[in-house]
């Protein structure tokens, strides 16, 4: 009774805040959709979220477009993943922004992979291994354990900017983590059968994804990071799948299937697309569903997997 | 368990210590509920006022409980609420999750991002190269062609880095190659303001103008082995300022930005030692998105700049006066669903006209009225039809026009009748990374009405073919 009373009385003051903060809204850049629908589940009404890519763009490779320094221009906040994944783009947009919320320092800018802790992180620095990332892997938003953590620093973030609102920041992340926490332990459930599972991936983008199902990766389309994958990398790699029993060929929705097609039809083994971030298919609407249509293209790559050595 | 045990275990297990409290704690009512239940069941010999005793000592015991509960309860919140501000958790776990970013805290931590681009060439000239200069053009006096054959082309050495939490700054210094020796410049050093709000930067120093498209691009962000003729003959390479930029981007959703610059004037199509701010710049931009695949950037600028004493065309014949620039530019790009890395186009557009208004003087003579209007244009389309290989088409056109009255002498190449000239280029890139790219491009002098007898073409068609490479870090390109 008491809890339905405080949940009524919270959804009047969310609406009744909605009506007014038109004006006071937050301003939210997001570099990717991930941490716009982040922002969005942590905010609700009280900020507006732009993704400057969507759910079908390599992050890696985006022009420093007039579109975007216009919209971080207004921005009040900067959520990116960072780890240099934007070091194509972000610096000139920062730079030609105009706007001093947003720059390095200030609490406007808000890196993710900041405050996780990273994986890959390569023992050389030398571009002969190809396009390679000094900090680690970015891709951190494939392990839903790590998105929980930038969750918790993000609420902060929004609270800081935002006092007036500091208690709808803090009710929201509670309950969103609540939830996500227990979407978590459904998903772990479900991908139990995953652990040690052999894959390949296009690019080397899933390794916190792996890291948190326990797949393991055994090699990569590409011959190197960021080099696209050749006739006879592939021809190699169909070689070692002759050799180890590997459930799924994976490659990300803004990636060139045929690689993966190829190699697929070879091969035998199942090539999955997987939406990487929220947009990147019709299913992943929000965070959730992200997770529950990656898992559920996992499990169908499982059941189909073929008889080992098996050749089509 | 002695007081001195008690402290050092409590000191070790200092963070369960409070939960184990509280588990107590939270026993306890259960207790505290059982008690009286159990004393209805009591022998009666039991004397009632033991009865009392028993029920005050559980009072107590209530009461301590409750006390120590309360504290106990204030401090799982205050933790709580410290764990908040830590990235960690129980129940979503995961390795290394205490575990915080630390990177390298050497004395070289700070060293300013780094980048070197060489550049080489070989270049064939289908006959013979010409003087390189178009008669009627009044020329950049470092301007000239390529040398033929193998030459180590413009490398250019950029660093740069924020400074503090008000300034950014670059610096490029471009060391070439230029008849045997060894030639180096400053490109650019300049400050630019970080905390200015309101969408203004501000920048000082010496900088590439805002003045055109292609103006503030380094050679190897061209698309070409060449800047367009318009670029080439009106303003000899980059238009430079020494000075400031004073950029303003609308608070609009719609990308418009506009600003204006002040310059010293020591830079072609200017001239001479001036004092006080001889050149002046004022430009606006606007672009946007079509979709999620195509985008665009027009601009319009001005730029008005003061000649005293200028050498013209290595003569002994000096100009001075005002020289006026308009430009128009337009680009437009295509990338399939925003993505360019495997396919892309781009068109770009740029219009340039200059006019020289003043006096042409030599040695000891009575100055001469001058006036001169020379136009150029250029068209170009890159397409990168699959990963690593680009080509692209350009045409180029410039015109020299409306010379007045007198007929300069032959030295200083400035004939008054109208001359223009055009070419097509047409290149075809190999790009194995971001860092790396061999060209091979094609000039094709097509018309040049100049032609007088006797006179070589002032440039012939020519195979480029170049290397660039990209050393350190590689910031980020504008639009």
């Amino acid at each position: 009774m008491h809890h339905s009373l405080t949940k009524t009385f919270l959804a009047l003051t969310t609406g009744v805040l909605l009506a007014f903060s038109s004006q006071a809204a937050i301003n939210v850049f997001a570099c990717e959709p991930e941490w716009a629908a982040l922002a969005t589940e942590l905010g609700g009404g009280n900020i507006h979220a732009f993704s400057a890519t969507h759910g079908k763009q390599d992050p890696h490779y985006i022009q420093a477009r007039p579109s975007l320094i216009a919209k971080l221009r207004n921005a009040d906040l900067l959520v990116c993943t960072g780890a240099d994944l934007e070091i194509g783009w972000l610096p000139v947009l920062l730079r030609k922004s105009g706007n001093r919320r947003i720059q390095p320092g200030q609490p406007g800018y808000f890196m993710a992979t900041d405050f996780v802790p990273l994986l890959d992180k390569p023992q050389i620095l030398d571009r002969s291994a190809g396009d390679i990332h000094a900090a680690g892997s970015p891709h951190i938003h494939t392990d839903p354990r790590r998105i929980a953590t930038v969750a918790r620093v993000l609420a902060q973030r929004l609270q800081a900017l935002n006092p007036e609102q500091a208690n709808v920041y803090q009710q929201r992340a509670d309950e969103f983590l609540h939830k996500w926490q227990e979407a978590i332990t459904r998903w772990e459930n479900r991908a139990k059968g995953l652990h040690g599972k052999k894959i390949i991936t296009h690019h080397k983008n899933w390794v916190y994804l792996q890291d948190w199902l326990g797949l393991q990766g055994v090699a990569t389309l590409e011959p190197k990071p960021g080099v696209p994958p050749t006739a006879s990398h592939l021809s190699q790699l169909h070689a070692v799948a002759k050799q180890e029993p590997v459930m799924a060929i994976i490659y990300a929705a803004y990636q060139n299937p045929k690689p993966a097609l190829w190699l697929s039809k070879r091969s035998g083994i199942p090539a999955v697309e997987l939406p990487f971030t929220v947009g990147g298919n019709k299913q992943a609407t929000d965070l959730f569903s992200l997770f529950d249509t990656t898992i559920d293209a996992l499990l169908q790559a499982a059941g189909r997997q073929p008889e080992h050595g098996q050749q089509p | 368990m002695s007081a001195h045990q008690h402290t050092s275990v409590k000191a070790r297990f200092g963070g369960i210590w409070p939960v184990t409290l509280l588990c107590l704690g939270l026993i306890s009512p259960t207790f505290t509920l059982a008690a009286p239940a159990g004393t209805s069941s009591t022998p009666k010999s039991l004397e009632t006022n033991e009865l009392a005793a028993l029920k005050a000592e559980i009072q107590q015991l209530k009461k301590d409980y409750h006390s120590r509960i309360e504290a106990l309860e204030k401090r799982l919140s205050a933790a709580e609420s410290r764990l908040h501000s830590q990235p960690s958790t129980t129940g979503m776990e995961y390795a290394g999750a205490t575990a915080t970013n630390t990177s390298s805290r050497s004395a070289n931590a700070f060293n300013p991002a780094i980048s070197l681009i060489m550049d080489g060439r070989y270049v064939d000239y289908a006959s013979r190269p010409g003087t390189g200069r178009l008669p009627g053009f009044r020329y950049h006096p470092e301007y000239g062609l390529d040398a033929e054959g193998f030459n180590i082309g413009e490398s250019e050495l950029t660093m740069s880095a924020n400074i503090d939490d008000k300034f950014y700054a670059q610096a490029t210094i471009a060391f070439g190659n230029d008849n045997g020796e060894t030639q180096t410049e400053v490109e650019e050093a300049y400050i630019q303001s970080t905390a200015l709000s309101h969408g203004l930067t501000a920048k000082l120093g010496r900088y590439y103008s805002a003045l055109g498209y292609i103006n503030e691009q380094h050679p190897h962000a061209w698309d070409f082995a060449d800047l367009p003729l318009a670029y080439s003959a009106l303003l000899g390479g980059n238009l430079k300022n020494e000075g400031m930029q004073l950029n303003w981007l609308l608070p609009t959703d719609h990308y418009w930005e506009m600003g204006i610059e002040m310059g010293n004037g020591g830079h072609f199509p200017a001239a001479g030692n001036h004092n006080g701010l001889s050149s002046q710049t004022a430009f606006i931009t606007s672009g946007g998105d079509i979709g999620i695949s195509h985008s665009w950037q027009a601009g319009l600028s001005w730029w008005h700049g003061k000649s005293r004493e200028s050498l013209v065309n290595n003569s002994p014949w000096l100009f001075s006066g005002d020289t006026y620039l308009n430009a128009l530019d337009v680009v437009y790009k295509w990338a399939p669903m925003g993505n360019n890395k495997e396919e892309n186009f781009k068109f770009q557009f740029e219009y340039l006209r200059s006019r020289d208004s003043g006096t042409l003087s030599s040695d000891g003579d009575q100055p001469q009225p001058y006036t001169a209007q020379r136009q150029g244009w250029y068209a170009q389309a890159i397409w990168q039809f699959r990963p690593l290989w680009r080509t692209g088409l350009r045409y180029d056109r410039v015109h020299a026009a409306g010379q007045n009255g007198e007929s300069w002498p032959e030295e200083i190449n400035l004939t008054s009748s109208g001359h223009h000239f055009s070419r097509v280029s047409a290149m075809l890139e190999w790009i194995p990374s971001e860092f790396s790219r061999l060209r091979l491009q094609y000039n094709d002098a097509i018309s040049g009405g100049y032609h007088l007898p006797g006179q070589t073409p002032f440039e012939d068609s020519k195979w480029t073919f170049q290397y660039t490479v990209s050393m350190g870090s590689h910031g980020a390109h504008q639009y």
